[in-house]
């Protein structure tokens, strides 16, 4: 079994009975809809939010075809369960794997690709300039990032010959901290002797199955992110290439938007006014911020008594369909129900 | 002399290249050229030396995106700031920025849908313009290899840009699409420099097989025996991916495939570790090679016959750029143009999606089946053509469908009857090109004239694939202490 095919035997046991197969492409592909958010959020699968962007319907449509051929899942496309003999194989893999602990999609898939190529750059530039190699290839032809580059060595000019060295200790220090082989990681750099490998190289060259490489890759990175935060004063080197990418409360551009405005005292209507959105748009901003902002309060949305009459309905283990919560609460809006909802999810994550 | 020095000092090398000097004399004379140039024997110094030269800025217009990075990468490496592409893949933002700024550049290189844009035209008529440089000019023929229709427009871009004088290069071009190209550029009084296309250091071999487990085997034989590195030609992504595994399988190890639906970044590593010499073997379609300045490839194999003779010997001219020995094999199983015929036909629309566009109004994204950004590009242009004609648009671009594809008809005709000739295969496609000169005889010519495999043989000890060190000693290496 793949490793991709044993991440999607666990998202789709989650949420099975309650949402379709595409729910699970959505979220691998990281699409950033009020429902895909929320439903990261409320079946616990953040950390595989947008972590298989490679995906396409048809080679997700093919994947889970074959599982059911091979009877690791049973039903059909849109409605997939897993069997017990699924589960066996996927406990398999993941003993071998693991499950990826690090690994955080939701918060950290937009800052990784920015994160790695800078990284992937200046270790390049830092080890050519070491060896005195003046001509090469660089690793990409992005400008803004070859600009960064020299932004960033300017602020550490004082360093120079240093730098190498105090960039490799930095890198010891991340990579001893975790549980990847960091050859995952550097087998993807360029520099003095060598050139990055592709992905499909990097798996065959680490003999690994190109899926598993590519969660291992990912882990590898999120795993250094989040190293990197905790410890900003022992790598001043690493956090300097992080420090403006990273964003504590990831949310979409647009519900960013609407949050500034609910600020400065707006409501929900005049929010959606003067942005020309449909009210229910910005309900559904209403609700990924209080999915991913701690400080964020439902109060003015909804009052006490009626949010602990939601807590009453939805005790632990129930379904998360809306339908059945709502039947039971006929005063209650959608939207208060998915707000206590979104709440609850994330205060117990 | 000045030019010679220029040579050596900018680019170190001590003598010019055949062609190179003549055509870079005739510009510094104030003179149209075009210049017919082998494939592989430094096009790009052509107008890169006389920038040197010339006061004023040079605009390369490029019909590739790859081939423009490639060419921008090159002189960056050289150590000239003073370069930059427009291309739709800039931001809107930096594109501004650019433009506002033009007058800071030596070399601007663009495609051609970029001089479409009146606020970058105007831009560019407010420069100095010293030289205007088309580059692979045979995309402004119809009848050319490769034809883009928005080079056609160039003619009048030019005349716009107050016509500067004007540098058309190309590698494979033959009379009739020479006399097209300044027809459209609307260009008299132009020196034209010919060299032969012939290569001799390249020999020539075609190979006819019987099947495709055949010519399977036959490809294994001939990558374990030949001298690397070398490069393979599919006609397809899946056939590149699965000729790289097959030659894993059978134990060369350093090789890996190439194609267009890689991402840029995994295209742009398979290229850098083939210039590093990591790699001895590439299996590509022909989407790899353009702009790609490796001396020492040794073989050229094309597993599939291309569509044209053109290609053919673009793809065989990336062999022997250091002028030493190398050799092209061709393998052709009866049959084999047949695939060209359904890729010909995929490139057009067909006439149910001409009728939904010009009948129906429907918008080019909403056609069904969608449209590949060939087909759209194509569409677009034809539909401007035919209504500045006065023509109707279905008639009229179906019509250009007939001709375009009947014209690749005749080309794959050709090809083939090259490959099932039986006389010299170099004075062969000398004659394709109207050249009226034999090539001189010489030891290692083609399979017709006579040829010695041996020559090409491996000698030196296959690379052994090491494993790789522990992490701490890849990082050390990577990133030393002082």
């Amino acid at each position: 079994m793949s490793c991709l095919e044993a991440v999607l035997l666990l998202m789709l046991k989650k949420v099975e009975g309650e949402r379709t197969s595409s729910a699970v492409f959505h979220l691998l592909k990281g699409k950033k809809s009020a429902q895909t958010i929320q439903d990261a959020h409320l079946y616990k699968l953040t950390k595989w939010f947008q972590t298989a962007p490679f995906l396409t319907m048809s080679s997700f449509e093919q994947l889970l075809a074959n599982l059911l051929g091979s009877s690791y899942l049973t039903g059909d496309v849109q409605r997939p369960y897993v069997t017990e003999k699924g589960l066996d194989e996927m406990n398999k893999k993941f003993e071998q794997t693991s499950v990826f602990p690090f690994l955080s999609g939701w918060q950290l898939s937009g800052t990784a690709p920015l994160f790695f190529s800078r990284l992937q750059l200046l270790v390049q530039v830092i080890s050519h300039f070491s060896y005195g190699e003046k001509v090469y290839y660089p690793v990409t032809r992005d400008e803004a990032l070859q600009v960064w580059v020299k932004k960033y060595l300017k602020q550490f000019s004082a360093l120079k010959e240093n730098f190498s060295s105090s960039l490799q200790k930095e890198l010891i220090f991340v990579f001893e901290k975790q549980q990847e082989n960091p050859e995952c990681f550097l087998i993807r750099c360029s520099g003095h002797g060598q050139t990055a490998k592709t992905i499909a190289q990097a798996a065959e060259a680490l003999d690994i199955e190109q899926t598993e490489y590519w969660f291992r890759f990912l882990h590898i990175q999120h795993a250094m992110i989040k190293i990197i935060l905790e410890s900003p004063s022992e790598l001043p080197l690493l956090y300097k290439v992080l420090s403006d990418i990273y964003v504590s409360v990831p949310l979409t551009e647009s519900a960013r938007q609407t949050a500034e405005l609910l600020q400065k005292g707006m409501t929900l209507k005049q929010v959606a006014a003067l942005r020309r959105l449909k009210t229910a748009t910005v309900e559904d901003h209403v609700i990924e911020l209080a999915l991913n902002d701690p400080l964020f309060s439902i109060r003015p949305f909804i009052e006490e008594k009626k949010e602990q009459a939601v807590k009453r309905v939805i005790s632990p283990g129930t379904n998360r369909q809306l339908k059945p919560i709502k039947d039971q609460l006929p005063d209650h809006s959608y939207f208060e129900i998915r707000l206590v909802l979104a709440k609850e999810s994330r205060e117990n994550s | 002399m000045r030019i010679e020095q220029h040579l050596r000092q900018i680019f170190g090398f001590n003598t010019f290249r055949p062609g190179q000097q003549e055509t870079i004399e005739s510009i510094l004379n104030g003179e149209h050229t075009l210049s017919m140039l082998p494939t592989g024997t430094g096009k790009s110094l052509c107008y890169q030396l006389p920038a040197y030269l010339l006061p004023g800025a040079v605009i390369v217009v490029s019909p590739l995106l790859s081939l423009m990075q490639d060419q921008v990468e090159q002189l960056k490496m050289k150590g000239e700031k003073r370069v930059i592409a427009l291309n739709s893949f800039l931001h809107f933002k930096e594109k501004t920025a650019a433009l506002a700024q033009l007058h800071r550049y030596k070399f601007i290189f663009l495609s051609p849908e970029m001089l479409q844009f009146p606020h970058v035209l105007q831009a560019l008529r407010s420069l100095s313009i010293s030289l205007f440089v088309v580059d692979e000019a045979h995309c402004i023929s119809q009848w050319g290899y490769d034809f883009r229709p928005d080079y056609r427009l160039l003619g009048q871009v030019r005349k716009q840009l107050g016509s500067p004088l004007t540098l058309a290069l190309t590698a494979t071009a033959t009379k009739k699409v020479r006399k097209d190209i300044l027809e459209k550029l609307q260009l008299t009084n132009v020196t034209e420099w010919v060299f032969s296309v012939n290569r001799p250091n390249i020999a020539i071999k075609v190979e006819q097989l019987s099947d495709s487990i055949e010519k399977q085997e036959r490809l294994k034989e001939l990558v374990s025996f030949f001298h690397k590195p070398g490069i393979i030609y599919f006609s397809g992504r899946k056939a590149a991916e699965e000729g790289s595994w097959q030659l894993k399988k059978a134990g060369i190890t350093r090789t890996a495939f190439y194609h267009g639906g890689m991402n840029t970044e995994e295209r742009l590593l398979i290229q850098h570790q083939f210039l590093n010499g990591e790699l001895d073997v590439v299996c590509a379609t022909s989407a790899f090679g353009m702009g790609i300045n490796k001396q020492n490839v040794r073989f050229v194999i094309h597993y599939q016959m291309p569509s044209q003779l053109e290609s053919y010997l673009q793809e065989i001219g990336r062999a022997g750029r250091d002028g030493k020995p190398s050799i092209a094999v061709l393998l052709y199983v009866p049959g084999d143009e047949k695939l060209h015929e359904f890729i010909a036909e995929a490139e057009f629309p067909d006439e149910g999606q001409i009728r939904q566009i010009s009948e129906h109004k429907i918008a080019l994204r909403d056609v069904q089946p969608p449209l590949t950004e060939i087909q759209e590009r194509f569409v677009a242009h034809y539909m401007k053509e035919a209504k500045q004609n006065n023509e109707q648009p279905a008639a009229f671009i179906s019509q250009v469908r007939t001709d375009l594809l009947q014209e690749k008809a005749d080309k794959r005709m050709a090809m083939k009857e090259w490959i099932v000739s039986k006389t010299c295969r170099r004075a062969a496609y000398m004659r394709h090109f109207d050249e009226k000169n034999l090539p001189l005889k010489q030891p290692q010519c083609c399979d017709q004239c006579g040829l010695d495999l041996n020559q090409f043989k491996n000698r030196s000890q296959a690379k052994q694939v090491n494993g790789r060190p522990n992490w701490r000693q890849v990082l050390s290496e990577l990133l030393p202490e002082k």
